[in-house]
């Protein structure tokens, strides 16, 4: 019994150790809430560093005029996480445009922001057209930016911004997808 | 805007960075709790339109029922931020939450307003940028994890909470 039990312990402990269980693909899988907090936790250090970075966003989100107040029922919202590369010198940012349509109703417009590090300053650009736009069937109630955003987010996630089921950031994601303009 | 981001930041750096840990899980629980009780939000939007002590309806945008939820362990007790932006007297913007209790009954649920407290918010310069809803409920969830609604290392809520927490009206 015991020649039989030995080699097989040792046959287990070799596996276990040539694949140490990690977080991500034994116990604990990672799911959309995890990188979700993933990201956030990395958006609010970003800004932690880069202090001057929200308001020189804001300042060009003024000054370049696309999201309009005429309009609107909100001003701009510039919101989290913002999706940043894996060296942190790339960025897009959600920026949500709380708006009516011609007939009166709610809508909500996301428009991204591409910014990229140069230097000591931050390029920034502000697509044209809304990246997504939300629509409310009558009566519904308007939903929190963080609601919009989660769902978004997931979408940009499942396009490839990480890794699948992972926290690994894909920067080829920034060369693949149209709202990057930068590159 | 940069000081309640670093707010943010700095207390999460106190608590091991679990706050956006414990963020992701309530909204999950809020999502899990929502498709177990689809009737929940609406009986919460019929009762803040039927609210009498206070109106949610005149903001510079219509109100917003927030998420996380801040549930109990059992679900039978609900605590929901409901935000207000809006105007103060010299016109420059301020969010208002206000908290609505919730305990389960027999086969439904009973509400009630916390009429005295809210948590305000307010902007230091007139060209600082609106804060999204999320940054507000994460700075309000962050001071009642301070509280003692969850451990300030782990996911676990402290039901005592809502026995001591003044914001919990229905004990």
């Amino acid at each position: 019994m015991k020649s039989i039990l030995l080699p097989l312990l040792f046959c287990t402990f070799s596996f276990l150790k040539g694949q140490a269980p990690s977080k991500e693909t034994i116990n604990d899988p990672v799911s959309s809430y995890d990188q979700y907090a993933f990201l956030l936790e990395r958006s609010f250090t970003f800004i932690y560093k880069n202090s001057s970075f929200i308001t020189s966003l804001h300042q060009y989100i003024k000054k370049q005029g696309t999201l309009s107040q005429n309009e609107s029922r909100l001003e701009p919202i510039i919101c989290h996480p913002f999706l940043l590369d894996a060296s942190k010198k790339r960025a897009l940012v959600l920026l949500l445009q709380r708006s009516k349509q011609a007939n009166g109703e709610r809508i909500e417009e996301f428009y991204l922001a591409s910014a990229k590090k140069s230097k000591k300053t931050w390029l920034f650009q502000i697509a044209d057209q809304p990246y997504e736009v939300h629509y409310y069937t009558e009566n519904a109630l308007t939903l929190p930016d963080q609601q919009l955003c989660f769902r978004l987010v997931s979408k940009m996630i499942e396009q490839g911004y990480l890794q699948k089921a992972s926290l690994d950031i894909n920067n080829a994601y920034f060369q693949a997808t149209n709202g990057y303009v930068f590159d | 805007m940069v000081g309640f981001t670093c707010a943010i930041f700095g207390c999460s750096q106190g608590q091991s960075n679990h706050l956006y840990e414990q963020y992701t899980l309530l909204l999950q629980q809020s999502q899990d709790f929502s498709a177990v009780h689809p009737t929940f939000l609406e009986m919460v939007t019929q009762y803040i339109a039927n609210q009498k002590d206070y109106r949610f309806s005149d903001g510079r945008m219509e109100y917003m029922v927030c998420q996380p939820f801040l549930l109990s362990s059992q679900k039978d007790k609900v605590l929901v931020m409901v935000l207000k932006r809006s105007l103060d007297l010299n016109d420059r913007r301020t969010e208002y939450v206000r908290f609505i209790s919730a305990q389960k009954t027999d086969k439904t649920w009973k509400l009630a307003l916390d009429t005295v407290g809210t948590r305000s918010f307010s902007y230091a310069y007139e060209e600082n940028p609106t804060l999204s809803d999320q940054e507000i409920t994460l700075r309000i969830l962050r001071n009642l994890i301070d509280e003692g609604y969850m451990g300030k290392k782990d996911l676990k809520i402290n039901d005592q909470f809502f026995q001591t927490s003044d914001w919990y009206v229905l004990k």
